[in-house]
């Protein structure tokens, strides 16, 4: 087990070195200067050369990839160029914000999604099969930002119940819960729609298996069945596409930050590399990498604990 | 007892009348703003922005321009020009304090002339004081500008966001708090979210400014802009709003819309360095072909002002040359066979859209649509912002483009041979030196005419129209300024009615 997650650790150190090398490219292959997405387009030519020195712009890129790596192993991820403020304390304040809008999306989605996935797979083919599986496909085809749109004319504007956008902060929890309420429906209902789908395809064909009708044939209650004996194995695609979901969603939620005004991760990456602003888009990537390196750790041992078969030696 | 009870009611609706007029102080208000800026500080970005949330607000200069964009006294009482237009002897006003609680004198206004003129400084438009020879200062509320050589933007310039007074020595930190001098100081500026303003008790102008706390929170969503509006928790879409979401405000009895004038020209940009737009044949074919009242009315539904120069009606001296070119699909196809296209050999080219401006791409797509009826195909294409700057605006790599040019007053780009549309005219480069050094306002103004005429002779560009100024809001919203001269989102006289 130790050599494994030795193994993996060193792997996903590999990995974060490429991702750096590769965003550091990238963003010198596309087309666009800092220094003018800063001081604007009509900006005099000497000012815009100034401020590319003192940004050091004017250094070649493999002196200024070297340099930022240099910091980072030293544990600093430098200064935004667009923003003007250290990129951890950036990424840090953005990540209070998306980590607990992508909990909270996840663990309703996992919640709601297992449950009517569970109930679509007792019930195959009858009507509340259908009705599940017509949610599933409607919350899978609506766009986020539709949705988000219109729960907020509906609760917010017309019923007044809820906060249109924005977010205040943690100092008030009941009042930040009410402002995260609707982006986290909105996330949740596509995810569920999802869930729904994977966990009553992968019941449907546990429920099948032998050891269940050897577990039917016992006279073990079908309740019991299902939620004891198929769910568990039926869980491990689940979890895949948990681990997936969760990465996804650190950045992914963008359209729904803009629909709600939430000054989350995605919405700074994505000024960030409208910018061109080298050491935020960096520094977010190496943050994301770190967390989907983590997140492919867990869930691989996540698989052990579900399913006894599995095992690093 | 007829009479009294006539006179009571015509007193009452007096009262109320006067009433409703009269400002009252007071109360916040949240206004959404579609973009961040990158800095605080006008002098450091050209961002119009920072000018949208700053300008008069809380920074000012010496002169602003008003509503109606004429230039006012601002931190200085008044001003008086030499008869050569070489001199300018500035008032200054006593009792301004800047918002740190240092007193305004006239060695901040030195220091800040100095910083702007000096091209290594990193002012963004140094250009604007390069007439400075000296500046004097016989006492503190007194300043005294020589320039080597007239220039009727002088004044202009001192009153344009560029010219603002921060307080002598402070550079840096006005990038991300700036202070100043004007009705509001600067509180916070969170970064992603928003920037809050709160009134400043020591402002030079007694009873301003009528609100207490202003909130500008960055929303470049348009739509969720409109239902934050709807349910409470914004009070005012300050400008930009597309033109569907304005139609919808109408319909509903708690908002109000003002539609006005704005500074910005949809302009669609011709290379004319380059094939097929380096021919002035085909440019105005372009003219012919395209159907800017269609384009108002389809597109933007109505709102926008065509023209046909680069000169917005809002701002001085301008000749309305919108129908110098009619639509004529006729006319238009006869001048690309001359030029060398026709059906056996139509006319191609690539049109680059930018991506983050919805208005100038839906009419990118229109324009294209149009000019297929003529058989010209213009091949669209959507390029990110930091794509169009540097392929189109900087390196003039491209064929056509669309894009609105918000700054104020800058006829002077076509000056630039290197100007994206990289339009070389020795003759409207003589002019515009000429209308610079006119003492004579009445000459320049006629001048400054006449380069509208010359843009629109040459069809350097076709300007599809002047954008319409949009603002949403509450009902009791009162003061919002009904057009932009200078893009700006002046709060000084705005007041919540009651």
């Amino acid at each position: 087990m130790q050599g494994f997650v030795a193994q993996r650790l060193l792997g996903a150190a590999l990995t974060l070195l490429l991702a750096t090398v590769l965003v550091f490219s990238a963003l010198l292959l596309v087309p666009g200067d800092p220094a003018q997405t800063i001081l604007g387009l009509e900006a005099n030519p000497d000012a815009l050369q100034a401020l590319r020195h003192t940004l050091g712009l004017d250094h070649p890129p493999v002196q200024r990839y070297l340099g930022w790596l240099a910091k980072v192993a030293r544990g600093n991820l430098g200064t935004s160029i667009r923003y003007s403020r250290p990129v951890a304390e950036l990424i840090l304040k953005r990540l209070g914000l998306t980590l607990p809008l992508v909990f909270m999306s996840l663990a309703v989605a996992g919640l709601l999604g297992t449950l009517l996935g569970s109930i679509a797979a007792r019930h195959e083919g009858v009507s509340l099969d259908l009705a599940v599986s017509g949610f599933a496909l409607t919350g899978l085809v609506l766009p986020s930002f539709w949705v988000g749109l219109m729960l907020i004319l509906f609760f917010s504007a017309r019923l007044h119940l809820m906060p249109s956008g924005g977010f205040p902060g943690w100092e008030n929890l009941g009042q930040a819960l009410s402002h995260l309420l609707l982006p986290v429906v909105t996330l949740a209902l596509a995810r569920a729609a999802l869930f729904t789908r994977i966990v009553r395809g992968s019941l449907l064909e546990v429920l099948h298996e032998d050891y269940i009708r050897t577990a039917r044939a016992k006279g073990v209650a079908e309740r019991s069945v299902v939620y004891r004996h198929a769910l568990r194995n039926a869980a491990i695609p689940v979890v895949t596409v948990l681990g997936l979901e969760f990465a996804q969603l650190l950045t992914a939620g963008v359209v729904v930050e803009s629909v709600f005004a939430l000054p989350g991760l995605g919405t700074l990456a994505l000024t960030g590399i409208e910018a061109r602003d080298y050491p935020l888009v960096q520094g977010i990537v190496q943050v994301l990498a770190a967390f989907i390196v983590t997140l492919n750790l867990l869930t691989d041992l996540l698989y052990a604990v579900l399913d006894p078969r599995v095992t690093y030696a | 007892m007829r009479y009294i009870c006539l006179g009571l009611a015509i007193l009452l609706s007096l009262v109320s009348v006067v009433g409703a007029q009269t400002p009252t102080s007071g109360g916040s208000l949240t206004i959404a703003i579609n973009a961040e800026p990158p800095v605080m500080d006008p002098t450091a970005s050209t961002s119009q922005e920072i000018a949208r949330i700053l300008y008069d607000n809380v920074l000012q200069g010496l002169a602003k321009i008003n509503v109606k964009g004429e230039i006012v006294p601002a931190l200085a009482e008044k001003w008086k020009v030499s008869p050569g237009g070489l001199t300018y002897t500035f008032n200054l006003r006593h009792n301004v304090t800047f918002h740190n609680g240092a007193s305004f004198t006239a060695a901040d206004v030195v220091f800040q002339l100095d910083r702007a003129r000096d091209s290594k400084s990193g002012h963004t438009h140094a250009e604007y004081y390069r007439d400075i020879t000296r500046v004097e200062t016989p006492d503190p509320y007194t300043v005294i500008i020589h320039l080597r050589q007239p220039n009727s933007e002088f004044l202009l310039n001192l009153a344009r966001p560029d010219s603002v007074i921060s307080p002598k020595g402070r550079v840096a930190e006005q990038k991300t708090e700036p202070i100043g001098t004007g009705p509001f100081k600067f509180a916070t500026w969170d970064r992603g979210v928003g920037v809050r303003l709160e009134k400043f008790g020591q402002y030079y102008v007694r009873g301003r400014p009528l609100l207490d706390r202003v909130t500008f929170r960055f929303l470049p969503d348009q739509n969720a802009q409109l239902a934050a509006l709807r349910a409470g928790d914004l009070d005012v879409l300050g400008y930009g709003v597309i033109p569907e979401n304005a139609l919808a405000a109408q319909q509903d009895p708690n908002l109000k819309v003002i539609v006005g004038t704005s500074t910005t020209e949809i302009t669609v940009g011709m290379n004319n360095s380059r094939p097929p737009f380096d021919d002035v044949r085909v440019r105005k074919a372009m003219q012919y072909a395209v159907n800017k009242d269609e384009l108002v009315k389809g597109v933007m539904m109505g709102f926008g002002t065509k023209i046909g120069s680069h000169r917005s009606p809002t701002e001085a001296c301008y000749v309305d040359l919108s129908n110098v070119y009619p639509s004529d699909p006729a006319r238009a196809r006869a001048l690309l066979s001359e030029a060398g296209f026709g059906p056996s050999n139509p006319l191609a080219f690539t049109f680059t859209l930018a991506a983050p401006y919805p208005y100038e791409r839906r009419i990118g797509e229109a324009i294209s649509a149009q000019l297929a009826r003529i058989g010209v195909q213009a091949r669209l294409e959507v390029v990110e912002w930091g794509t169009w700057i540097s392929r189109v605006f900087l390196g003039a790599d491209y064929q056509m483009t669309i894009i609105g040019h918000s700054e104020p007053y800058d006829i002077d780009i076509y000056t630039n041979p290197n100007y994206y549309f990289r339009y070389n005219s020795p003759r409207f480069q003589a002019m515009f030196a000429e209308y610079l050094r006119l003492g004579d306002a009445k000459r320049a103004c006629g001048l400054m005419q006449d380069m509208q005429r010359l843009l629109a002779d040459d069809s350097v560009n076709v300007w599809v129209m002047n954008a319409p100024f949009i603002a949403v809001m509450k009902k009791n919203v009162t003061g919002w300024w009904a057009d932009q001269p200078t893009p700006s989102m002046n709060v000084t006289e705005v007041y919540l009615a009651r």
